[in-house]
């Protein structure tokens, strides 16, 4: 069981990515938000707005805890040598350049209406970037320090997203059971 | 005859007085002051999302697309100038549902909603608790319409009712639909812009894709029928089995809020309907327009086949319900209602209905109206609209037609509607819904003339006029303002003067 365990980084180790993957996906949903709130406002009561936000952030935490939950997957699946033993730095280079791309893909395309090549070819440079990405952050000096840093420094939105999700969670609860 | 003396008169004034005081609680029914003397009949309104009534055969259309409609059309009252007061499914189903124009209700915009303070003028609460009042959209955004109606709706089905598979995410929250499928269905995982989820939203395209690919059957060659813009999938046999096993077991009587997605795009006909309109019959060829979106000529001809193909399909079904209706009695005791939201352009360029343009098959829509027990098919001629249905239906269950109500009743239904009555229909979804319409097409029909006004749009520098004679020019081709007809100032003069009238920002009731 411990030798299972020990395939997987350290809670310390996995913070910090946590919170760059949280921050990209809640940067993400909560822009959007902001972006179609004007005409929301227009046929929807405050109440219904917020509640809408609810299930937003709520799906937000299940989403970036599917992303966190696939990173360890590879940790326990590859050798430690590739993801384990760099997670902080690695796995921030991964969310960074795997959400990243879907942001770029996403912003490039705004009507997306059908899966084609493109897409697919999108997604296969995507994914050959972020893992080029996750070596040069350990070869590159100057990026290991900025992912070290930047990832320590992303903490802080933890202190505000998660408690603002898990009231969301009640929310929801409440409206759908109560 | 002696003269009635002074306790004769207070005998019989006592007597009537009881008599219209106890009226109401005995047991016979007072003559009731609905169409057909009776006021508890069934009223079915059947939708059929995007169904043009210039692809249908019982209208004239050259290719027999509506056999069933014809035969129906036998024993009901078939309008032939009916129009949608917009041209598109939002519009469309909230001026059907409230009575009220796109410039009242300000449901104007893709996925908008009924102004809030307007949300309880619909039809549902406008009928009385006697009605077991059903309603089932299979079009998403007609549902999320509905959820504001859910007051006065006693069972209301979800648009995966009767479907093969759904992934229509705020179908997980009954209690609370609103808020869920505007988080998730319309912006979380939204399949027309980019989703707001970005793992979940590409996930969910993908699973849906594969999925529906395992899905594929050689019954639909070009796929089972799907909503474009949301990840259902239905077989239309199978949605009509569903829905006439709920007819015929809806506690009566009823009101039936019933609106198939099909025929709309994308055109999945069933096999045996694939190829039956391939006899090389050409619609007339029209100009493209400057809003025409460069669909080539084979593109339009093909899809105008498949459109076609597919309407034929959703008639063949339709006949299985009228069977069904005819057989269990429930047709005998029903008003019953066939129409559209709105309808769809397949020429000048262009495919579908996502575009200001409102040419007549945008608008012009079916109704075929049957009232319990008539034998006879009427043919009417009479320009009307979707604003025209809610205060016929409350005509014709008994109740009292609200002031705000802004149609009038269908002529046949007690309507002295005049012939020149005019109609309006109009699109603004690329503004704002609640402020002055900046962007917006303006339309009227007037009796024989149809009048278009597009405002606000960059292919034009002033107010731009397209005037059309229907009666003798019903393709619209014939542009009367190109001819500097004298008809023209006096048509615009009205429309504009109907445009300033209502082009107002919303301001709460």
């Amino acid at each position: 069981m411990k030798s299972l365990l020990n395939r997987f980084p350290r809670v310390q180790e996995i913070i910090p990515v946590f919170a760059v993957i949280v921050f990209m996906v809640y940067a993400w949903s909560i822009i959007s938000f902001l972006w179609v709130l004007p005409s929301w406002l227009n046929f929807m009561t405050p109440a219904e707005i917020a509640s809408g936000f609810c299930y937003v952030l709520t799906l937000c935490l299940v989403e970036s805890l599917s992303f966190l939950l696939l990173l360890l997957a590879l940790c326990f699946i590859l050798p430690s040598i590739i993801l384990k033993n760099e997670f902080i730095v690695r796995g921030s280079a991964l969310t960074v350049s795997v959400l990243g791309s879907l942001m770029l893909y996403f912003r490039s395309h705004p009507f997306f209406a059908q899966l084609n090549n493109s897409l697919y070819s999108f997604l296969l440079a995507a994914l050959f970037v972020a893992i080029l990405a996750a070596f040069l952050s350990t070869a590159i000096r100057g990026l290991r320090r900025f992912m070290n840093w930047i990832s320590d420094r992303l903490i802080v939105f933890l202190y505000v997203l998660l408690p603002l999700t898990l009231l969301s969670i009640v929310v929801i609860v409440i409206r759908n059971v109560v | 005859m002696p003269s009635p003396s002074r306790r004769d008169f207070l005998k019989i004034a006592a007597v009537t007085s009881a008599s219209l005081a106890l009226s109401r609680y005995l047991p016979w029914k007072q003559p009731s002051h609905s169409l057909e003397g009776s006021s508890d009949r069934n009223v079915i309104i059947l939708v059929f999302d995007a169904m043009s009534a210039r692809h249908l055969s019982v209208y004239g259309y050259p290719r027999k697309t509506t056999p069933n409609f014809e035969r129906f059309a036998g024993r009901a009252n078939v309008y032939h100038a009916h129009y949608s007061p917009g041209n598109y499914t939002v519009p469309g189903v909230s001026s059907l549902l409230t009575g009220l124009h796109p410039w009242t209700h300000r449901a104007v915009n893709l996925s908008g909603l009924v102004a809030r303070d307007l949300a309880d003028r619909n039809i549902f609460e406008r009928l009385d608790a006697r009605y077991h009042r059903f309603a089932f959209s299979q079009n998403v955004w007609a549902t999320n319409i509905l959820t504001q109606f859910e007051n006065g709706i006693d069972e209301f089905l979800p648009s995966s009712a009767f479907s093969q598979f759904s992934m229509v995410a705020s179908e997980a929250f009954p209690n609370d639909p609103r808020s869920a499928h505007q988080a998730y269905d319309d912006f979380m995982f939204d399949f027309i812009d980019s989703p707001a989820s970005l793992g979940f939203g590409l996930a969910e395209r993908f699973y849906f894709e594969q999925k529906k690919k395992r899905m594929f059957e050689r019954k639909y060659p070009r796929g089972i029928p799907q909503p474009r813009n949301y990840p259902l999938v239905y077989k239309l046999d199978q949605v009509f089995d569903g829905i006439i096993e709920t007819l015929e077991t809806l506690e009566q009587p009823f009101f039936a809020y019933i609106h198939v997605f099909s025929p709309h795009a994308p055109y999945r006909a069933r096999r045996d309907f694939v190829g039956i309109f391939d006899n090389g019959w050409n619609p007339t060829p029209k100009p493209e327009h400057v809003f025409s979106e460069g669909e080539t000529e084979e593109t339009v001809q093909k899809n105008r086949i498949w459109y076609d193909e597919y309407i034929a399909n959703v008639d063949d079904e339709f006949g299985r319900l009228l069977d069904s209706l005819e057989k269990s009695g429930v047709l005998g005791k029903s008003y019953l209602m066939v129409t559209s939201d709105h309808g769809e352009l397949i020429e000048r360029g262009v495919k579908g209905h996502v575009t200001p343009l409102m040419y007549e098959p945008l608008v012009n829509i079916p109704l075929l109206v049957s009232t319990p027990g008539q034998v006879e098919g009427k043919q009417i001629h009479t320009p009307t609209s979707s604003v025209d249905i809610l205060p016929t239906i409350l005509k014709a269950a008994g109740h009292e037609i609200p002031t705000w109500v802004e149609g009038q009743l269908l002529p046949e239904f007690g309507s002295t509607t005049a012939e020149d009555r005019p109609i309006y229909m109009m699109d603004a979804k690329s503004g704002s819904s609640f402020g002055k319409f900046s962007t917006a097409t303006f339309a009227m029909r007037k009796g024989k003339y149809k009048i278009i006004l597009y405002r606000g749009y960059k292919a034009y520098e002033e107010d731009a006029f397209e005037v059309y004679n229907l009666e003798n020019d019903p393709e619209e081709l014939d542009d009367l303002v190109l001819k500097n007809d004298p008809v023209v100032v006096e048509l615009k003069s009205e429309l504009l003067k109907k445009f300033d009238e209502v082009n107002k920002a919303h301001v709460s009731a």
